[in-house]
């Protein structure tokens, strides 16, 4: 093909945006705010499951050690504790320490006498890392010889776990189904827009065009309504993001407060939120005109 | 140039449309095609462009056999062909110089043999003044002559005019027959379905009478005596319907 031709065909697929410019309006509003609707669901899931993960590792495992271990068997548990994979943090209280915090806490003249027999015993506070681990993870611990006894906040963890799984599927299903939902209205809007051009189709066949060549426009014409509809609804979703954020964060409530520490920062996210919406849109944009183009080639 | 063998067509709704034709046109001919709505006429037209696939027969077009031709061989048959229909056909958001212009784009013209090629047809057409205006500006014979403009701007050997008199008053279908008739002496072959009497009895030419799908008359090849309108459908002989 010559480059005159391709600049020509370039031109074309800007032209009919303009000469079209209802429908390519209509199709970059449609794509722009399912993209938007997708993107912020996605986004909502994510941050339910990053705010599930924090305060899920506010949940800590005591490991209380039995009283008669020796040194050698205290390091070899501790050890072993550090060494599981699970654990997100591992932090040891010596008897001394614990008999130390109490007293500041209650006054020398209460425990007097305890330093020659403590009655505190050396205790691990551990976190894990993913929160469905915290069942599994305490029934290793109490299996151990050395260990006396394991508290574990189970119950909450079973609560943190079930929403984790909900705002999975539920994420997951409003996904599928906006983005199902999306494909019919994209599909169907660029039929409308390729059917107001099916005389121009069709007279670009009956002067020996080629199909190549007719498909051309429309695909630089896809790719322009995904590129633009991608902006927009990264834009759109960058300043809604943005305006929650902040009224989370300006929220007296102290839990509130600590909630929003959590949000998953716009900086982390608009890369790969920026790459998907983009190629998202382009694929969308260009399968819709092909699809769409498919049945006025024929003739 | 075009040579038709027992070309049968039948639609998938069972529908007969042509029943073994055979149909020889040579280079260099002007031919009319005449018939009642319904006779086949444009079933004909749709196979000579290749929209179509003979249910059996053979059909050759400017020395391509539509029945072994491949799909994406098609545009290369078009090329070879100009055609003009009754609706004109422009694209309205062009103007009349890139309506011409559109057919040497498509076909991967070079950008300076358009500027050379498009001004020489409008003005072959007369239309030279009207490079600027909108589809929608002009009358129904300027519009079709912008068409034929547009047929003619790829130097095609076979002309294929469907009723291009048919949305033009009858004084201007003398015009653009007549400029067909030009073309034609230039060594262009022309292939016209009509349905105006008028025009068959003002120039002479070969008629090809279709009815119930099978050639009813022609009038032969170049040479032969002309007669007009043999199959007597102006002459109220024959029922229009």
């Amino acid at each position: 093909m010559r480059s005159g031709s391709l600049r020509y065909l370039f031109r074309e697929g800007v032209r009919s945006v303009w000469v079209n410019r209802l429908m390519s309006a209509a199709s970059v509003g449609v794509l722009s705010a399912c993209l938007m609707l997708i993107g912020s669901a996605v986004l909502l899931a994510a941050n339910v499951k990053s705010m599930v993960g924090f305060v899920g590792q506010q949940n800590e495992i005591i490991v209380v050690v039995s009283d008669s271990v020796t040194d050698a068997q205290l390091a070899e548990l501790d050890d072993t504790i550090k060494g599981m994979e699970e654990l997100a943090s591992v932090k040891f209280t010596s008897k001394e320490q614990a008999l130390i915090s109490q007293i500041e806490i209650y006054g020398e003249s209460l425990l007097a006498g305890f330093e020659e027999d403590n009655p505190y015993p050396d205790m691990y506070s551990v976190t894990v890392k993913n929160i469905g681990d915290v069942e599994r993870v305490s029934q290793t611990l109490a299996e151990m010889p050395e260990v006396e006894q394991v508290r574990s906040p189970e119950e909450f963890a079973d609560v943190l776990v079930s929403i984790e799984k909900m705002v999975t599927v539920m994420g997951a299903l409003v996904v599928i189904v906006l983005a199902v939902v999306s494909l019919v209205i994209i599909s169907n809007t660029i039929r409308i827009a390729v059917f107001n051009r099916r005389r121009e189709v069709n007279i670009m066949k009956y002067v020996g065009a080629r199909d190549s060549f007719i498909r051309l426009p429309f695909v630089i014409q896809g790719v322009f309504f995904g590129i633009l509809s991608a902006l927009i609804a990264f834009f759109v979703v960058w300043a809604g993001y943005s305006f929650i954020y902040a009224l989370l964060a300006q929220n007296g409530s102290p839990w509130i407060a600590q909630a929003a520490a959590s949000i998953i920062p716009f900086e982390t996210i608009w890369l790969p939120l920026l790459v998907s919406f983009g190629g998202a849109g382009i694929v969308t944009g260009m399968i819709g005109s092909l699809l769409s183009l498919r049945k006025h080639l024929k003739v | 140039m075009v040579n038709f063998e027992h070309v049968t067509m039948i639609y998938d709704n069972g529908a007969v449309a042509l029943k073994d034709i055979n149909l020889h046109i040579d280079k260099g001919e002007f031919a009319f095609i005449v018939g009642a709505s319904g006779a086949g006429k444009s079933t004909l037209m749709k196979l000579l462009m290749c929209e179509l696939t003979p249910t059996s027969g053979n059909i050759q077009v400017n020395g391509f056999d539509l029945t072994t031709l491949k799909r994406r061989k098609i545009p290369d048959l078009r090329r070879t062909l100009g055609v003009v229909f009754q609706d004109f056909r422009l694209i309205d958001s062009m103007n009349v110089y890139e309506n011409v212009a559109f057919a040497l784009r498509v076909t991967d013209t070079s950008s300076k043999m358009i500027r050379r090629r498009v001004p020489y047809i409008l003005g072959l057409v007369e239309l030279s003044d009207k490079a600027k205006c909108m589809p929608r500006e002009l009358s129904g014979g300027e519009q079709q002559r912008v068409a034929l403009a547009r047929a003619l701007v790829n130097n095609p050997a076979f002309i294929i005019a469907d009723e291009p008199t048919g949305n033009i008053d009858p004084a201007l279908s003398y015009e653009i027959v007549e400029l067909l008739n030009e073309i034609n002496r230039c060594g262009t072959t022309i292939l016209m379905v009509t349905h105006q009497h008028e025009l068959v009895t003002r120039f002479p030419k070969r008629v090809i009478t279709i009815e119930n799908g099978t050639i009813a008359s022609d009038t032969g090849r170049r040479g032969t005596p002309f007669q007009a309108d043999p199959a007597g459908i102006y002459r109220g002989e024959a029922s229009l319907v």
